[in-house]
């Protein structure tokens, strides 16, 4: 019994453990094979996804597109898939409701297709489209008007996509006006904000006629000239002026008064900052300019800044905070800064106030010499710098004159540009040797002195103060050699350095005074003072506007009929101005000013209008397009001395209202005083050439140089140009268009088989992207809202190879965001004329609409009709 | 009081746990195959449907006109509905007509462009038409041109 026991306790685990075994051998196989059915439903679901992703794509990446030419349809297909697809089916939808359906029942029909250089006369379904290759069906429509297109295609493994119901596309149409004169082959446009020039009359505060008679005799002082064409003493902020880079504040502290504070921020030219009187003074060959400084940090350098028209090179003539005098220039001798002279100001203390005077003279792309002096507050030269000299053809002559700081603080006072020395101040006319001048600041603070030589002439050193005190009521005193004071004299404006007077004994005077009002001034560039008067003795006539003394004249009696042009000084962005005659006769007189007026030529604010710029023939014409149909006559009309035949080109500065044009001889800006050089490095080499100006940055394209092309940018912060190469492969043509979509430049150039493309360039990375290609050997423009890119084609596309431009306008329209394109073609009744070597195409924002300049007409497409692409639909089946 | 025999206890628990887990075996594995068959299959089948392409599909006057085309391999037309409403429409192909009713199914053979033409009192400028094909439906919606 013990033994049996014994035997059933041994068997029962193994018996036990071969069932465990069993059981589990069962269920690990189970494991297993659901294991294995899991992974092939894996497999076959990823097989179907990758399918479906290979059929989008496929359809993605082949383009259909179609055109109507009255009696037949083209279909144009390109099978950029790597793989061949097969065309099965097409379904063309009329404008009557009617269709054709065309599939592998229908057997041969007739059609021409083109299959890359073979030609077929029949129409046979499925046909299969190889890689890379291009195919073209035209068919007869029995005169209906196709509305859209579909085909249904297999792409290799056959793949499903859902299919969409297919959009039935409306025609486009425009809206047409003439415009005067026709446009030539090389037509160049741009639309957007600008300035029109106007002239406009001030309103008077006085009406006239107007009768001024002499008051009683006595001894007095007239001015007699005035050098200084810019003034300020900073005691507020001066009008007219702008700043490049910094932070400029008038504060108290000056030599006398206020004074301005400058502050480097390395956001000006050359990495300095400037704050310049902002009107072009370059018609000056050669200049006197002073200005008080006074360093406030212990690093850099401050003083007097000049700018060229462009406004990207500088003449700097500094103190510096260790206590040198030097002259610099940025982007003329040198790329980038290079010392021109320097020297040590003896006693130097950075505390202390220094005047710096220069005279200077400047001829453009040769020679430009430099006079240097610097003054202590005593009067006494502590440096000097003389025939400093800059060479070379990047020579400017100053436009824009004021003070600069590179990497310091500094104050500023007493600022003058002069066409004499403002060091001294003549008084003629004294009686005779050993008379005493001395003047005065308007705190009675003595400025300086001096006897007059025996013709009576006393020429008094003002450099102490030469904006003499807060730059008003100053006076000059008269002693006679016994020391008396015979005369005291304030004046009625202000004394500056330069200026010449005159001692007058026994004279009748009057003063009469009226003032002009002007409004919305943003610059003016000329003006005439009109006088019409007449008088009943021998006169001395002296006419100031805003304390500027612009005329002075004798005249015996009669009548004058006086035009007086406003020196650039007392325009700039005057609105007001006080106009003042001083008569002055040896006799009692009485003058009756008939009329008087002030008309001025400049830019207004309320003449800041959106403009269609037409660049044409050997003109600029300004079409104000605030409306539409905007007037067949343009507003203003520029003369670019320079024809518009594919080798020019123009793009406008809607901030600083400037107007470049690129020619072959390079870039060049025009506001209405007239044309500016501006760089040579970006020019026009070939036919084709475009410009646009993104930011900052001028860009030139393409430039042709030895066969190769390059996109040329030039800097107008730093004044340099660069050039970089259009990408491999890709080549310009004289059909290049261009247009911008915020930091990028897009244009046309062709690929290395010779097609149309549309290339971008991004200013910012410096970088090329190529984007799509265009089905059309001509774009006479590009033109882009920012969304989307639209070309207008040479020509309707009527076949495969020929166009016709004689049924309407084919714009090809690129989305920016998918990346997909197609045409519509525009219908018009009547035919349009466009030409090649132009850019003439412009995208309204504002009304959605797109512009097109044709020979004689101005073509307005709605924006809204031009999203219904008449884009051939593609079906997976 | 005498219970069975050791070996007969023994071997009655070993063709219980035996049988036990041969049940359970043969239903897990009857569920996975089930399972993953349905599964496979749908996968398979998924797209089907679309072997079947609408290339134009809009509203002339009364008529309703659905252009399409079939794939690789041919399709069966069972039903037509028209904003969820079985209608009866023509068919065309191949130069023949056909009438879709719902009741009696039409083979378009493969690569076949066709058009489906519904004459009906459609007022409206948007329609939702929906193909029933054996192999799956297909919806467009249609909208008016003239």
């Amino acid at each position: 019994m013990r033994k049996r026991v014994g035997l059933s306790r041994a068997l029962s685990p193994i018996v036990g453990t071969i069932i465990f075994v069993i059981i589990m051998a069962m269920f690990t196989s189970l494991f297993i094979y659901m294991l294995d059915r899991v992974v092939n439903i894996a497999r076959e679901s990823f097989e179907k996804v990758r399918e479906a992703g290979e059929t989008v794509s496929s359809i993605s990446s082949l383009k259909a597109l179609w055109s109507f030419n009255k009696t037949h349809i083209t279909i144009y297909i390109e099978n950029q898939v790597s793989k061949t697809v097969l065309l099965t089916a097409i379904a063309i939808v009329y404008s009557d409701g009617s269709y054709t359906t065309i599939s592998r029942v229908n057997r041969s029909i007739d059609a021409k297709i083109v299959i890359g250089s073979r030609v077929l006369n029949k129409l046979d379904l499925p046909l299969g489209i190889a890689p890379a290759t291009t195919v073209t069906i035209t068919l007869s429509t029995k005169s209906k008007t196709p509305v859209a297109v579909s085909l249904a295609v297999e792409a290799s493994p056959i793949a499903v996509i859902q299919a969409v119901t297919a959009k039935i596309a409306e025609i486009a149409e425009t809206r047409t006006s003439k415009i005067t004169p026709s446009t030539t082959l090389g037509t160049t446009t741009w639309l957007g904000i600008a300035a029109i020039p106007t002239t406009r009359n001030a309103i008077l505060s006085k009406t006239y006629p107007q009768d001024i008679v002499s008051g009683g005799m006595g001894t007095t002082i007239v001015r007699t000239s005035r050098g200084a064409l810019v003034y300020t003493d900073f005691e507020t902020t001066p009008s007219g002026w702008a700043s490049r880079g910094g932070n400029w504040t008038i504060i108290p502290g000056g030599y006398r008064g206020n004074a301005l504070l400058g502050e480097d921020n390395n956001k000006g030219i050359g990495k300095a900052s400037q704050y310049y009187y902002n009107y072009d003074l370059s018609t000056y060959n050669s200049l006197w300019v002073s200005t008080k400084v006074r360093l406030v940090s212990d690093t850099g350098s401050a003083g007097i800044y000049m700018i060229n028209l462009g406004g990207n090179r500088l003449y700097a003539i500094e103190i510096t905070a260790d206590g040198f005098l030097q002259v610099r220039s940025f982007a003329v001798d040198a790329k980038g800064w290079k010392t021109l002279g320097s020297t040590k100001i003896s006693g130097f203390a950075r505390v202390n106030w220094y005047t710096i005077v220069v005279s200077y003279s400047a001829n453009a792309r040769s020679l430009a010499t430099f006079n240097v002096y610097v003054y202590d507050t005593t009067g006494t030269l502590v440096a000097s710098l003389t025939n400093i000299q800059s060479k070379g053809k990047k020579v400017f002559v100053p436009a824009y004159i004021g003070v600069g700081v590179d990497d310091a603080v500094a104050l500023f006072d007493d600022f003058i540009v002069s066409t004499v020395d403002p060091r001294t101040i003549v008084v003629a006319n004294l009686p005779e040797a050993n008379y005493r001048v001395e003047i005065y600041d308007n705190f009675g603070n003595p400025i300086g002195n001096a006897t007059s030589d025996k013709t009576g002439i006393a020429s008094v050193n003002v450099v102490k103060d030469i904006v003499v005190g807060t730059g008003v009521d100053g006076s000059i005193k008269v002693y006679d050699p016994k020391g008396n004071l015979i005369l005291s004299y304030t004046l009625p404006d202000n004394i500056l350095g330069g200026d010449t007077y005159r001692y007058v004994i026994g004279m009748y005077t009057a003063t009469f005074s009226d003032t002009a009002q002007l409004s919305n001034v943003i610059e003016l560039f000329r003006g005439n003072l009109t006088l019409n008067f007449t008088t009943n003795t021998s006169i001395t006539l002296s006419v100031s506007v805003n304390g500027v003394q612009i005329y002075s004249s004798n005249f015996t009696a009669g009548s004058y009929n006086l035009v007086i042009p406003l020196p650039s000084t007392v325009l700039g962005a005057t609105n007001t101005f006080d106009i003042v005659l001083y008569i002055i006769s040896s006799r009692p007189f009485k003058v009756t000013v008939q009329n008087l007026n002030l008309a001025v030529f400049g830019y207004f604010s309320d003449f800041v209008e959106k403009v269609l710029l037409v660049g044409t023939g050997t003109n600029i014409y300004f079409y104000n397009v605030t409306m539409y149909p905007p007037s067949s006559t343009p507003s203003y009309t520029v003369n670019a001395f320079t024809s518009f035949s594919g080798q020019a080109a123009i793009t406008y500065n809607s901030s600083q209202y400037l107007l470049y044009m690129v020619n072959a001889s390079g870039i060049y800006s025009w506001n209405p005083l007239g044309w500016s050089f501006v760089d040579d490095v970006c020019n026009a080499t070939s036919v084709g050439t475009r410009i646009e100006l993104v930011n900052s940055d001028i860009v030139v394209l393409p430039m042709v140089l030895a066969g190769t092309g390059y996109v040329c940018v030039y800097d107008l912060t730093i004044g340099n140009a660069t050039l970089y190469t259009l990408p491999a492969g890709y080549i310009p043509y004289s059909y290049t268009s261009s247009a911008i979509v915020k930091d990028s430049v897009l244009f046309t150039a062709l690929d290395s088989s010779a097609r149309v493309v549309l290339l971008m360039f991004n200013t910012t990375s410096s970088s090329f992207k190529v984007l799509d290609s265009i089905p059309s050997y001509c774009v006479v423009g590009l033109a882009s809202d920012g969304l989307k890119v639209y070309a207008v084609l040479c020509g309707f596309w009527g076949s495969a190879l020929n166009f016709d431009n004689s049924n309407g306008i084919a714009v090809w329209i690129y989305d920016l965001r998918t990346s997909m394109s197609g045409i519509v073609v525009v219908s018009n009744s009547t035919a349009v004329k466009l030409f090649g070597y132009s850019d003439r195409v412009e995208v309204d924002k504002d009304q959605n609409i797109l512009l097109v300049v044709d020979e004689d007409k101005l073509h307005v497409i709605d924006i809204q009709i031009l999203q219904l692409m008449r884009k051939a639909v593609v079906y997976s089946v | 009081m005498r219970g069975v025999s050791e070996y007969i206890a023994v071997l009655i628990m070993t063709i219980v746990t035996l049988v036990a887990g041969t049940v359970i075996f043969l239903y897990s594995y009857h569920v996975i195959n089930v399972y993953t068959d349905t599964f496979s299959s749908r996968v398979l089948d998924s797209g089907k449907s679309f072997s079947v392409a609408i290339l134009a599909s809009y509203i002339r006057g009364n008529q309703l006109i659905v252009i399409g085309s079939t794939g690789a391999s041919s399709a069966t037309l069972r039903a037509i509905y028209v904003n969820e409403t079985l209608r009866t429409c023509a068919l065309y192909y191949n130069y023949t007509s056909y009438l879709v009713t719902g009741s009696e199914a039409v083979v378009i053979p493969y690569r076949t462009a066709f058009v489906v033409i519904c004459n009906l009192p459609v007022t409206g400028s948007n329609a939702v038409v929906k193909l029933v094909f054996d192999e799956g439906d297909v919806v467009a919606k249609a909208g008016r041109i003239i």
